[in-house]
């Protein structure tokens, strides 16, 4: 929708994106009935394999050179008592009952007038929290621009690029960016901070959301043209073996719920999947992220020889969406993450990298990279459907 | 159009008069055997109880451990005894039975009677009480000195404890706890069709029917037709054996033998290392057990299937614990669900199903050895000695040396040695036939990276793999014979004597003319005169052995 008040410049730029949306929407709706037409009604006739995702959060990498500044820490707790006007005593008492509802309040409720800086952080001052300065992220060129200049790509804010561990250039990825200097979610394999992990294990133990991945029309191991793949939201939850991880092979139902249903074409290359653009929806979790929205997201998916899968998701995410869900728990969010939630929320609002407001100009989306993990499970879309599967989940056995 | 052969015409001939139901004028002469005195086992101690007061009644405490013999524990149960040990356990169980029995909840449903005072004794509702369920506990009426002595107690009791119920529960303790009830003593008695030959007494035969068919004690309808006397009768055993053949407890009974036979008694040890084997838990123990009894039963009674073909079978059932082991989907969330595997699978019979694989490996992986001795001693009834006790296993332990990388490999090694090489030759090609399947049961292909050969040969046939060997056990005529000669000795509580070689030679026949169903055999079996035939010379003392004098001591 193109307001009144819009400036001429940003009028017609929006109006010329529209055209190519549609364009594009006509293009590539005539190319998948062409495809269509020339893979017949078995596009994806092949094997078939099903996954149930074991680890579905934010890729932070972690580098040596990643925070030349350091990593943030929490508040100075003394610091914001004296500013509020405590005194040393009080200050004192506080100090030593850190658990106490006494102290939560005094450090949550330190804005200018009282506010509460997590739920109103721009109520406060920007504390300047540090960010990444290396290189080198996981993550897509989510807005497709490759050269150097400064002049951002169409619906985009101007940002400095990452090249990802393997080598690609251009990656999007300000979500790490603005966060990645948090030890808490810093870890040796670049995607399992403990506070990721915990969430992560809580998520397994307790059954509490079960994503599932189908992968349709794998004739050929390594390579192919065309595959499907489809990422949805289970109905059962998850289950453990006897070392504590998720059991291999349990047959999983997809949600009738075809909010979280997310299909999108892809081409396997060497083992690896590569998706088509889309946009991925699923609910989320009961305790953190209550729904997962990616704008232009992609997937590149790598079936392991032992018959799991890792990849990486990209896309575009609501920073506001993406600040409360960080920051939910408050003083908790504060003194176990080691960082503020000003600090989180103007880091965020300042990396935002997509969407432009269309008053404002700021960027109200920012580029994302989760990490993704599956194991083998007979995923079904229907009652019935068992009788007809082939042995999809891990057919070749695993070997002692 | 061919001629039929002997043996054709003489299973035709078999076939035939079971079909019509004559059959003991062809049956052969048989010796008998001696009486057997049979502790109760676990299970049926506990289905007893439920069966008499209801499933809600608790039993708590430890059983004394089971004996195996001669590849059963019904025979073990023949050479058993109380410890002072036990004997405690019992007496724990049989308190807590008791108490459950007459307390508020249970007293007016099961006591039957309500005594005049509940503070006083009542020696009209306690002789009621005794008298009806003292029937079903020692599987006979009480004879009136053991009447005389529940009585003598529970009114002691009563009175000194001023409460009817308690005193009541005391005496019922100790029948609960007495001999009669935890041992099934066979009376024999002599036999007024075979001058000089004696039989069980018709409740010793109503509780050999009883525990056979339904594993549980007789039932007020079997015991009545004991006291009768119909049960003496041809006639009347065949009615009553066609009524718990009817019944839905065919299958209980069933699932006892089979699960004797399989040797499930030995999953209650059983554990897998979890680091390997992280899908094994104690629940994927209880459904292996649970997939093999339903394979079996649905295959033999409910679709009255051939027993040779439980080794090739593509049907069984699925929980979803145990189809992430099979790697199959399973769609229902709780319970079973029917499940035939493709003609291409690798699985095919009781074989390659979890139980078996599981149960006959080591907690750390598969072991050929191990699972060819028990095919060869479970399901062909053939001795395999026990190895050496110098010999060096540590060739065969070590799955990871890059030399052997595969079972077949590790054992060709192992087996050069002179002492091991007749046994191995014995049972290893069997065992190797497994190998594409792990300790836990899951399927693979390769072992460190090499594909694993599944060829062998069973006494002379030769198979490509698991499905093949299945089918080689399928065809070895010792498979059939070795079920008869299991089922026998579990009905009788022995293994069948050298008098019995003939009747032993006939039931295999028989089977095999009726199409090795196991209903018809197990009908042969009860309805024969052989099978209670007592060659012991014990003559009927007790007043408990007629039935005329039972009545009247009840009374």
């Amino acid at each position: 929708m193109i307001r009144s008040s819009m400036r001429p410049q940003e009028a017609r730029r929006q109006i010329w994106e529209g055209i190519v949306e549609r364009f594009k929407s006509v293009f590539c709706s005539a190319a998948a009935m062409a495809a269509l037409l020339a893979f017949g009604t078995h596009a994806y006739a092949g094997e078939t394999r099903g996954f149930a995702v074991t680890w579905f959060q934010p890729a932070m990498y972690t580098g040596e050179d990643d925070c030349p500044d350091g990593l943030n820490k929490s508040p100075d707790f003394k610091a914001v008592f004296a500013a509020e006007g405590k005194t040393p005593e009080q200050i004192k008492e506080l100090i030593e009952h850190p658990n106490s509802k006494e102290f939560a309040e005094a450090v949550i409720n330190r804005g200018p007038h009282g506010e509460n800086v997590c739920a109103d952080p721009a109520s406060a001052p920007d504390p300047g929290q540090k960010t990444v300065q290396g290189k080198i992220a996981f993550g897509f060129n989510l807005d497709g621009k490759t050269d150097n200049s400064s002049t951002p790509a169409p619906n985009s804010c101007a940002h400095a690029k990452f090249s990802s561990p393997d080598g690609a250039p251009n990656v999007d990825n300000q979500h790490y960016r603005a966060l990645g200097c948090m030890i808490a979610i810093r870890g040796k394999r670049g995607h399992d901070g403990f506070v990721l992990s915990y969430i992560m294990e809580r998520m397994k133990a307790e059954g509490l959301r079960t994503y599932l991945v189908e992968v349709k029309g794998i004739d050929n191991p390594k390579d192919n043209a065309n595959v499907e793949v489809g990422i949805y939201l289970g109905s059962d939850p998850l289950v453990l073996d006897a070392k504590g991880e998720v059991r291999r092979d349990t047959t999983q139902r997809i949600s009738k719920d075809t909010r979280w249903h997310n299909v999108v074409h892809g081409t396997m290359k060497d083992g690896v999947i590569t998706t088509d653009v889309f946009d991925l929806n699923l609910l989320g979790d009961p305790i953190w992220v209550p729904e997962f929205h990616f704008k232009k997201a992609r997937m590149r998916l790598e079936l392991q020889p032992n018959g799991d899968l890792k990849g990486t998701i990209g896309g575009y995410q609501d920073v506001m969406t993406m600040y409360y869900n960080t920051v939910k728990s408050g003083i908790l969010f504060e003194t176990t993450n080691a960082a503020t939630c000003p600090g989180v929320y103007y880091a965020l609002k300042h990396a935002a990298d997509g969407y432009p407001d269309a008053e404002t100009g700021e960027c109200t989306q920012i580029s994302t990279a989760f990490a993704i993990e599956a194991i083998p499970a007979f995923v079904l879309h229907q009652l019935g459907e068992a009788k007809a599967k082939t042995a999809q989940a891990g057919a070749a056995g695993h070997q002692d | 159009m061919r001629l039929l052969g002997f043996s054709a015409i003489v299973a035709l001939a078999v076939s035939i008069v079971g079909v019509v139901g004559c059959g003991k004028s062809d049956e052969p002469q048989s010796s008998g055997g001696p009486i057997v005195v049979r502790r109760l086992t676990q299970e049926q101690y506990q289905t007893i109880i439920a069966d008499i007061f209801g499933a809600d009644i608790k039993i708590g405490g430890r059983f004394e451990p089971d004996l195996r013999k001669s590849g059963l524990l019904a025979v073990g149960a023949s050479e058993v005894s109380v410890t002072p040990a036990g004997f405690e356990q019992y007496d724990s169980m049989a308190r807590g039975a008791a108490a459950q029995i007459v307390d508020e909840r249970h007293r007016d449903m099961l006591i039957g009677c309500k005594p005049a005072s509940p503070k006083a004794p009542d020696e009209a509702c306690a002789k009621s009480f005794y008298s009806t369920v003292g029937r079903l506990l020692y599987r006979r009426p009480l004879t009136g000195e053991e009447l005389k002595a529940q009585l003598a107690i529970a009114n002691a009791a009563a009175t000194k404890l001023g409460n009817f119920y308690t005193g009541l529960a005391m005496g019922l303790t100790g029948m609960v706890e007495a001999p009669q009830f935890l041992f099934r003593r066979e009376v024999a008695e002599a036999d007024p069709d075979h001058a000089g030959q004696q039989r069980l007494n018709a409740f010793s035969k109503a509780t050999r029917l009883s525990f056979f068919l339904w594993n549980t004690t007789p039932d007020d309808e079997l015991l009545t037709a004991a006291e009768s006397g119909d049960l003496n009768s041809s006639r009347g055993t065949a009615k009553q054996v066609d009524r718990m053949m009817a019944s839905p407890r065919l299958t209980a009974g069933a699932r006892a033998f089979f699960n004797d036979m399989m040797a499930f008694d030995a999953f209650a040890d059983l554990s897998k290392d979890t680091v390997i084997y992280p899908k094994f838990t104690n629940a994927v123990i209880a459904d292996a057990q649970e997939q093999t009894l339903r394979t079996i039963t649905d295959h033999l009674l409910a679709a009255k299937g051939d027993y040779r073909d439980l080794f090739t079978t593509r049907k069984t059932f699925m929980t979803p614990l145990l189809g992430t082991i099979y790697r199959v989907p399973v769609e229902t969330k709780e319970g079973w669900e029917a499940h035939e595997f493709a003609a291409d699978d690798p699985r095919a019979g009781l074989l390659t199903q979890i139980s078996f694989l599981s149960l006959h490996s080591t907690p750390g992986r598969s072991s050929p050895t191990i699972r060819g001795k028990a095919l060869r001693e479970v399901l062909l009834c053939q001795k395999v000695p026990d190895p050496p006790g110098n010999v060096n296993f540590n060739l065969v332990q070590d799955t990871k040396n890059p030399q052997f990388r595969t079972a077949r490999a590790r054992l060709g090694a192992h087996a050069t040695q002179a002492t091991c090489v007749g046994c191995h030759r014995l049972i290893d090609p069997m065992g190797l036939g497994l190998e594409q399947f792990d300790s836990l049961g899951e399927y693979r292909a390769a072992e460190n990276g090499a594909p694993i050969d599944a060829s062998g040969e069973l006494d002379g046939v030769k198979f490509t793999d698991a499905a093949s060997l299945g089918k080689a056990l399928h065809d070895n005529p010792a498979t059939p014979s070795c079920l008869v000669n299991r089922l026998y000795a579990y009905a009788a509580g022995r293994p069948a004597g050298k008098g019995e070689a003939e009747w032993i030679k006939y039931l295999d026949t028989s089977f095999a003319a009726n199409g090795y169903r196991l209903p018809d055999l197990m009908r042969r079996i009860v309805t024969s005169d052989a099978f209670y035939r007592i060659t012991a010379p014990e003559t009927a003392t007790l007043s408990v052995n007629t039935a005329a004098t039972l009545k009247e001591s009840a009374q």
